[in-house]
């Protein structure tokens, strides 16, 4: 493999070592529905340095993935910012932020390869600089040979293979990925998530990672935020500080069942 | 000994019938009895004349139908422009937001159900008996499935599509070309299919009801002068006119729908 995303236009020289990749300023987000407004967070404040694996949890409806989507520059909060190497995100900023959602959405009229080139194309790069480009990704994340599949032929765990070959396929020094792996089955969920640690560890974006999975939480992450119940607060921050390369053994340890139990009853308690 | 006996019967039943056979079967059938009935004397010739008589005597007047269907195609062709045209991009700007959809959705839907033959007179005081009407008529005819498929297709579009186009930094017209409209294709081809068949009606009845030129005005000029025969090619014309139509726009649905999984080829 010679892929060299260094080597990208897009290089992160704006980003400094003590400036945080994201820095999550005062959000608060309320939204009307018909019985009335409802206060879905309050007062967030979170900054994540350059090249770490975050993950958020939190009961379900906490809006974990409104934070997310707010952080992509998808939503706009009520109140409070965001920002991104120092730069505020009003509106997606794709060649600074790689988004990845919980439903692989590919174009189903694209194959793999054009799907994952989708982004440059948007940006105007030739057909063939882009396809090149795509290529090296597909086979990064072990696709090679399904280039000209279309998305119906492939699997579950393909696509969202397909969908993270997207998500850096314009290099952007943060990856927010939003449930990745929910709808697949827990062996792919497993495959796919050390997939994604070979592939972070050698290109060291800053990955903040929102999941439900506990376990997926701890084997995955550097940290690991808790938000409380609705409206979702910043409960807590949980440093993993169990040793890289993870290994699945470290699943079996006593240290990592003691995180994960850490995690599981701050958020039982907000259930 | 009782397995020996069991093939000759699993043999017997391997003949079966496809069901693309049955098709042309029923069709051939239905020929033969066309032909068959007025030519023995079932059916009086007057009133159904056979396909062999018809084609006989319209290819003997060849020039005239043929010039008579150039006409009408000429009429069919532009008034598809408009329905077509008119009618994808009334149905995208309807389909593309909620307050068009319940502003105008209903209204559409209403118009679709009337029966429209029914203002043709007015638009011949309007616009004359010449083609003018007729494109008028056909392309109203034909331009309501057109708008409802196109906004319906539009806005069935898979939301999660958008969010992840507008992720990607998709402004309007990139997120048009590469995504709603390949997206609602195959719906607005489906719509495109019957605002065809409609304003090939329209274009027809038209000219039948008042003309001077045209498949339609020939059809309704030879039956008032009994010729029977005459009249029987001219509905062939429209058939075929029809049928080639029809075959474009589903060999265009088949390209449009091909990256979709293959299903049951209900139509080959």
């Amino acid at each position: 493999m010679s892929l060299d995303l260094a080597e990208s236009r897009q290089a992160p020289s704006a980003m400094t070592q003590d400036q945080p990749a994201i820095e999550v300023r005062g959000i608060t987000h309320r939204y009307q529905t018909g019985r009335g407004e409802v206060l879905a967070l309050r007062d967030i404040n979170l900054s994540v340095a350059p090249g770490r694996f975050v993950g958020l949890v939190g009961p379900s409806g906490c809006g974990k993935s409104s934070l997310l989507m707010m952080m992509a520059g998808l939503v706009r909060p009520s109140e409070g910012s965001v920002a991104v190497a120092g730069a505020p995100v009003t509106r997606p900023a794709p060649e600074r932020l790689g988004v990845v959602f919980q439903e692989a959405s590919l174009l189903p009229w694209r194959t793999a390869l054009e799907n994952v080139a989708f982004p440059l194309k948007l940006r105007g790069v030739p057909r063939a600089e882009r396809e090149a480009r795509a290529g090296q990704l597909l086979h990064l994340v072990g696709l090679k040979g399904f280039e000209h599949r279309h998305p119906h032929e492939l699997s579950g765990g393909m696509k969202q293979r397909v969908a993270i070959a997207r998500g850096f396929c314009q290099d952007p020094p943060v990856l927010l990925m939003d449930e990745p792996f929910a709808a697949l089955d827990e062996q792919t969920r497993m495959t796919l998530g050390d997939e994604l640690l070979r592939i972070w560890d050698r290109h060291r974006k800053t990955v903040v990672f929102v999941t439900h999975g506990l376990t997926e939480a701890v084997y995955l992450c550097d940290e690991v935020v808790v938000l409380s119940g609705r409206p979702g607060e910043v409960l807590a921050r949980i440093e993993i500080d169990l040793p890289r390369p993870r290994t699945w053994e470290m699943m079996a340890t006593e240290h990592f069942g003691r995180l994960r139990e850490q995690i599981w009853s701050l958020i039982r308690r907000q259930a | 000994m009782s397995a020996t006996a069991a093939i000759p019967a699993r043999e017997a039943r391997r003949w079966r019938l496809s069901p693309v056979a049955l098709r042309w079967l029923c069709l051939a059938a239905l020929l033969a009895l066309w032909e068959v009935a007025p030519r023995a004397g079932w059916v009086p010739q007057v009133i159904l004349s056979p396909p062999s008589a018809a084609l006989a005597s319209g290819f003997a007047e060849w020039d005239f139908f043929a010039s008579a269907l150039a006409f009408t195609f000429g009429e069919i062709l532009v008034s598809l422009c408009f329905a077509y045209g008119l009618g994808g991009l009334l149905g995208l700007v309807i389909g593309l937001s909620p307050f068009g959809r319940r502003a105008a959705l209903p209204l559409v839907s209403s118009l679709y159900a009337l029966p429209l033959v029914v203002i043709y007179p007015v638009m011949t005081a309007w616009f004359g008996i010449g083609p003018a009407s007729k494109v008028w008529f056909a392309s109203l005819y034909g331009i309501f499935p057109v708008i409802l498929a196109t906004a319906a297709g539009v806005q069935l579009v898979d939301r999660n599509l958008i969010t992840m186009a507008r992720a990607q930094g998709a402004g309007f017209w990139p997120m048009m070309a590469e995504v709603i409209i390949p997206a609602a294709l195959p719906a607005v081809i489906s719509g495109l299919r019957v605002g065809g068949a409609l304003v090939t009606v329209g274009v027809v009845v038209a000219e039948m009801l008042a003309s001077t030129d045209g498949i339609g005005f020939l059809i309704t000029q030879n039956r008032t002068m009994f010729r029977t025969p005459q009249v029987y090619f001219g509905i062939l014309l429209v058939l075929v006119l029809a049928g080639t139509l029809d075959t474009l726009i589903s060999r265009l649905e088949r390209r449009a729908s091909r990256w979709r999984p293959q299903q049951d080829n209900a139509h080959e």
